[in-house]
């Protein structure tokens, strides 16, 4: 039984992991809010909505000792853990609207939430779902919303950049943990951006009132500190907030960016059915519980995989576009596919304190069934990564899967090398299939495109 | 009277203006911790809809004072609370 290093920060409990089960301690300091929030009924209102994590209690020596409190609570498991720089810009919506919808369910139960964390939020499928049972404590009657910082950095400000500025904030955001600071996004907004009521309540107003000096800013801190925020104004800021983010969407429209990668493929329907056909037949043999899908694109062959027997999937595609489509189709249809925002040349390090506190996707790596589809070319012609090595890589990810080569001939990597040398002489076939026999058993291979394209179904041998 | 929805927006939209009036002097150091710029406007939305409550009040003890000294008009059950109108 090890204590998440993501879990130091709120003295009210932490998380531990042990034989494939979660367990959160709450402490003696936590135990008087968690009383409230279960007693309120709001706990339990709430995870039989699907937005809170679902929690038994359980005997606190199921932990063996290993921590000092007074409740040990048992969550499911989630498959995989994903970080809001990970994630798209409808995916951050919907987790900025779960965390909104609960501050105002709790505050009718009298209930308040003491953080507005972004990493308290996780996805099953497209469906985000609260994970914090600790952020919960009692409301006293007009006090302030103290997360709301948190809040616009986490949530608000990513989306912002997004929205009214064209920049995806995956970048920037997993190079600062905490999110988008206020005052960064307030100078890059144009002015007449801030003429909005609601940029200037939420971004410029709260970074202008703490600039200045510092004795300027304690006497204005000390006139607030002696107010009250009446309950109605508190739940008018969230619900303002609320129909605010809710409208918000990327300025290039959603349709546009992938609806170019159905027309414009490189590869005619009958292709296309060929390798649905393919990955239904290795989902239906291999029965993957977690499926990684590597340049999954908008997630056409993870929806034919999970058809055929696959448990759930996981997405990984550098085109916000895609993913931005992938998501809405899993959201709308309600299927377990979370696709994300990621580049396989550059995948999340491990960040925070000690960089242990958000893991790296290697130390997340737990798929049992893969999927990797015109991925290839673009890291060993594209990014310049030997072909072996991209290979080796794949099938370390999960013990079987499929991995499709394209030939030089292919137009898509025709269109690579147009301006460039080439210089990728160990780029053919013969290398990718004594690669892939290196490590894995062939199962089955099939041509695609007059032998243009092969995938290839490997099982990874014991090492 | 106008609806305590309605009052509340225009409340928010005077503490906004009078935040502006404030907040648009000095030079841009943040010395102290990043929720300080928050708290504050918090506090300015407070205490401008607190002001706004009382003057609500007071404005339903004149109504109630003048409508009890119209002739043919009972002031009982009226303007309790400035909502119940």
């Amino acid at each position: 039984m090890q204590r998440d290093g993501g879990s130091f920060r709120d003295p009210a409990g932490n998380v531990y992991r042990g034989n494939g089960r979660v367990f959160r301690t709450v402490s003696d300091a936590g135990a008087a809010d968690y009383e409230f929030a279960r007693d309120s009924g709001f706990l339990s209102a709430m995870t039989a909505k699907n937005s809170v994590i679902e929690m038994t209690e359980v005997a606190p020596g199921i932990l063996g000792g290993v921590a000092e409190c007074r409740y040990v609570l048992e969550h499911p498991v989630l498959n995989f853990v994903s970080y809001p720089y990970e994630w798209c810009f409808s995916a951050l919506q919907a987790a900025a609207l779960l965390q909104l919808d609960l501050i105002l369910e709790a505050l009718d139960h009298d209930v308040m939430l003491s953080d507005a964390s972004a990493y308290n939020v996780q996805f099953r499928g497209a469906r985000p779902v609260f994970i914090d049972a600790l952020s919960f404590r009692p409301y006293r009657e007009g006090e302030y919303w103290a997360a709301h910082q948190q809040f616009c950095d986490q949530f608000l400000n990513p989306l912002l950049l997004r929205a009214l500025g064209g920049v995806d904030f995956n970048a920037w955001y997993r190079g600062n943990l905490e999110g988008i600071p206020s005052a960064d996004l307030d100078r890059l907004l144009p002015w007449f951006r801030k003429l909005s009521w609601r940029v200037l309540t939420h971004v410029t107003l709260p970074v202008k009132l703490q600039s200045g000096t510092r004795q300027k800013t304690a006497s204005r801190l000390d006139a607030a500190a002696a107010r009250r925020l009446p309950r109605a104004s508190l739940g008018h800021l969230v619900r303002g907030l609320r129909t605010w983010i809710a409208a918000l969407s990327p300025p290039t429209g959603k349709r546009s960016a992938w609806s170019l990668y159905e027309s414009e493929n490189s590869y005619d329907g009958d292709a296309k059915s060929l390798k649905q056909d393919f990955t239904r037949r290795f989902a239906a043999a291999a029965k993957p519980a977690i499926l990684w899908d590597i340049g999954c694109n908008t997630g056409i062959y993870t929806e034919a995989a999970l058809e055929a027997g696959a448990g759930e999937a996981i997405g990984f595609d550098t085109d916000t576009g895609a993913v931005e489509a992938g998501f809405a189709r899993a959201a709308k249809n309600g299927t377990p596919f979370l696709p994300l925002v990621l580049d396989a040349a550059d995948p999340s390090p491990g960040k925070g304190w000690r960089g242990r506190e958000r893991k790296s996707l290697f130390e997340r790596a737990n798929a049992d069934g893969l999927i990797a589809y015109a991925l290839v070319h673009h890291l060993s012609i594209g990014r310049n990564i030997p072909l072996a090595d991209v290979i080796s890589w794949l099938i370390g990810l999960a013990p079987q899967g499929v991995i499709e080569f394209v030939e030089k001939n292919d137009p898509m990597v025709r269109h690579m090398l147009r301006l460039r040398d080439d210089i990728f002489d160990d780029y053919n076939r013969d290398v990718f299939m004594k690669a892939i026999r290196q490590d894995a058993d062939i199962v089955e291979t099939c041509e695609v495109m007059e032998e243009q394209r092969v995938l290839v179904w490997y099982r990874r041998r014991a090492p | 009277m106008a609806n305590p929805m309605m009052a509340r927006q225009s409340g928010f939209v005077f503490a906004i203006s009078f935040a502006v009036f404030l907040a648009w002097h000095g030079p841009a150091h943040a010395y102290l911790d990043p929720g300080t710029g928050s708290m504050i406007l918090q506090g300015i939305i407070g205490a401008v809809v607190g002001g706004l409550i009382a003057l609500k009040l007071y404005w339903a003890r004149l109504r109630n004072f003048l409508s009890s000294h119209r002739p043919g008009r009972s002031s009982d059950n009226r303007d309790r609370h400035p909502d119940n109108n």
